[in-house]
């Protein structure tokens, strides 16, 4: 069944579809939650949670609009209250010295190349974790989703030329702490050309 | 501090936004400018390793404990307005009681100030105190007698044991049928 007759249904009051469509979802959600939580246990909380929310507010859903962009924008905004209560302080670009990033540094070979992916994920996390909650919620939806600015918008519920600007200060503030680590100039940029041919 | 505007066009390149007159007027920036090629260098190697995150997946079973989740969500404002009736149920018999508590306190405060009363119920309440002590004698003096013909009797100690065997299955029953409240 197609995912408007899902939620057609489930709007109807018809749990088995609604959680048809907690199957197709749970995982852009759940990492959607891990990404800006950065913490296993809480991202499940946030994205059951999510789920939850979505299904007593199937209501108010507006079925013109695309489901997967309400979806985010609810478990966005659940992270989003969930980090303000953490009362997280921000560390200032700055503040300490980071250690090299393993990305930046040569590729392990053979055996090693497992144990170098997880590293670079839990670096990348850690980037992640020092953005602010705004600014990191439009990178996830960007780099992960691959949504465009509009559909960011729609998610966030802010103006396009916001999401622009927090996605260029978001990338910024991570090449700024990525050349802190000093290890940038070990690998040479691609021409933009290259880049963007196409 | 970088050179505008080729801030702005290295994150409309990373878009693929960027217009490809600008993209050679940027290329030849670079060229030239180092402190522009090593911020490039920087935000295409973010670039590349955001593009290159994996999706992180939850544990299997995660409908499965959205389900349990929603129904124990269903079942919390019935406990809810359950409590809530209990309480108020208890506000109001309490409500009811103590007007006679209050009533019957104040009736026997007065009684008290009076020396015949208070010699009647003197009297009254030291015969009462007798009778108690009486009756705990004499529970004492069966309780003592029961446990020495319990410790002697055999069927006794077989009763307990199988009373502690059956509470043990009993538990163990119940722990197997009736179903967690959570899964996650």
């Amino acid at each position: 069944m197609s995912e408007e007759g899902l939620v057609r249904q489930a709007r109807a009051g018809d749990e088995a579809a609604f959680t048809a469509l907690v199957e197709a979802y749970q995982t852009p959600i759940y990492n959607l939650s891990y990404r800006m939580l950065g913490e296993a246990r809480e991202a499940e909380d946030a994205a059951q949670e999510t789920f939850l929310r979505a299904y007593s507010q199937l209501a108010s859903y507006d079925p013109t609009r695309p489901f997967k962009t309400w979806l985010f924008s609810i478990a966005n905004h659940h992270c989003i209250d969930r980090l303000r209560k953490r009362r997280l302080t921000w560390l200032s670009l700055e503040d300490d010295d980071l250690p090299p990033h393993p990305a930046l540094q040569e590729q392990a070979p053979g055996p090693e190349a497992a144990s170098v992916q997880r590293e670079q994920r839990e670096a990348m996390q850690a980037l992640l974790a020092r953005l602010a909650p705004d600014d990191r919620s439009v990178i996830v939806m960007r780099y992960w989703y691959d949504l465009s600015y509009d559909e960011i918008a729609e998610a966030t519920r802010t103006t396009v030329s916001a999401v622009k600007s927090r996605l260029h200060r978001a990338r910024g503030s991570l090449a700024e702490m990525v050349k802190k680590s000093g290890a940038a100039a070990s690998r040479p940029a691609p021409q933009p050309a290259l880049r963007a041919e196409g | 501090m970088l050179h505008k505007p080729y801030a702005d066009w290295m994150q409309a390149t990373l878009d693929g936004l960027l217009a490809l007159p600008a993209r050679r007027e940027l290329e030849v920036h670079l060229a030239e400018c180092p402190e522009c090629q090593a911020a490039w260098a920087a935000l295409s190697a973010v670039d590349r390793l955001l593009g290159d995150q994996p999706l992180v997946a939850p544990r299997p079973g995660f409908a499965g404990r959205f389900q349990a989740r929603l129904a124990e969500r269903r079942t919390r404002p019935r406990l809810v307005w359950g409590a809530l009736a209990l309480g108020l149920g208890a506000v109001g018999a309490a409500a009811l009681v103590m007007p006679f508590g209050l009533g019957l306190v104040f009736t026997a405060l007065r009684a008290a100030q009076q020396p015949a009363t208070s010699l009647a119920l003197a009297s009254s309440l030291s015969a009462t105190a007798s009778l108690a002590a009486t009756i705990l004698d004499a529970l004492l003096i069966a309780a003592q007698a029961l446990v020495r013909g319990a410790v002697a009797s055999p069927w006794t100690w077989a009763a307990s044991i199988a009373a502690l065997a059956l509470t043990g299955a009993w538990v163990y029953v119940m722990r197997r049928v009736v179903p967690e409240g959570r899964t996650g």
